[in-house]
């Protein structure tokens, strides 16, 4: 490809970054340039943005405490604390 | 209306709360959460007492939009990305091998995918996924599969949602460091999904 068009390898790694900021425009209109020629890198875009998403949403779906229960004696020590108020002050 | 929105008319108040009914009934999952997150058991258990304090102490502002579980899981978030932006700076090194992203014979001479690795569609359809217990299983496994340390800084981006800049503060790494570090997890996740869940027929 032209010179200007990030090959495959470039645009997986600029895929990366472009989640963590905001590309400057001549570099994000080369990606979409590249990705409007290539199926896989096109998909790899969109699949690293969906994945950021899933892990966004992660702690409200996600159904954490079958494989690894709280210990009893936190649960006993948490409880204790709720004894004491929502302050900590004796009820 | 009332004067005070937060204790009067039909908004609850504190003594409506439940805190022992949340620790029956939610504690395994915010405590797991928090395990997921800090990898200790001391802290964990610190973070789940204190989310549970502040629930009760701000019961009022509860407008019951979300579900209770979903609104406690908030609270401990938020406590968790104050304790990770509190934690005590650390430097992460990262040998080189760590860093390397790509298989062998992923690109070809001119860095092109090649025919071998071509990427497969996924089905994305987040609305099946969200009550997809066994999903949010295999996303959590995914993840805990990174090396520590890139798993370290991918969840405090990506679960925590801290931004770059303190990221690289806070665990003393370059920027230019930090882009390979989540290039190289999230092309790890993505692969690990693939394998065990959008790739499967």
């Amino acid at each position: 490809m032209n010179k200007m068009i990030p090959n495959c390898r470039q645009t997986q790694e600029l895929h990366s970054r472009g989640l963590d900021e905001k590309l400057p425009w001549l570099q994000r209109l080369a990606v979409r340039i590249h990705c409007l020629l290539c199926t896989c890198c096109s998909r790899y875009g969109k699949q690293l943005k969906f994945m950021s998403r899933l892990c966004d949403q992660l702690p409200e779906y996600g159904d954490f405490g079958k494989k690894n229960p709280m210990p009893e004696e936190s649960r006993q020590r948490i409880a204790q604390a709720l004894k004491r108020g929502p302050g900590g002050e004796a009820e | 209306m009332s004067a005070n929105p937060e204790s009067g008319g039909d908004s609850p108040s504190n003594s409506d709360a439940k805190p022992e009914a949340w620790l029956r009934d939610f504690g395994d999952h915010l405590y797991a959460y928090a395990m997921f997150r800090v990898r200790d058991r001391q802290i964990a258990e610190d973070l789940v007492q204190e989310a549970l304090l502040a629930a009760w102490k701000g019961y009022g502002k509860f407008q019951g939009r979300s579900s209770e579980k979903t609104w406690l899981t908030t609270i401990l978030h938020n406590k968790i990305v104050d304790f990770v932006r509190k934690a005590s700076r650390e430097n992460l090194v990262f040998t080189e091998d760590e860093l390397v992203a790509e298989k062998p014979g992923e690109f070809d001479d001119e860095g092109r995918v090649t025919v071998d690795h071509r990427i497969g569609a996924w089905a994305m359809r987040p609305d099946q996924l969200a009550h997809s217990g066994e999903f949010w299983e295999v996303l959590m496994s995914c993840i805990g599969k990174l090396p520590p340390d890139i798993g370290e800084v991918f969840k405090l981006r990506e679960i925590d949602g801290l931004s770059t800049e303190e990221i690289c503060k806070q665990k003393r790494i370059q920027k230019n460091n930090y882009w390979v570090i989540m290039h190289r997890a999230r092309k790890g996740l993505r692969e690990c999904l693939t394998r065990n869940w959008f790739g499967k027929t």
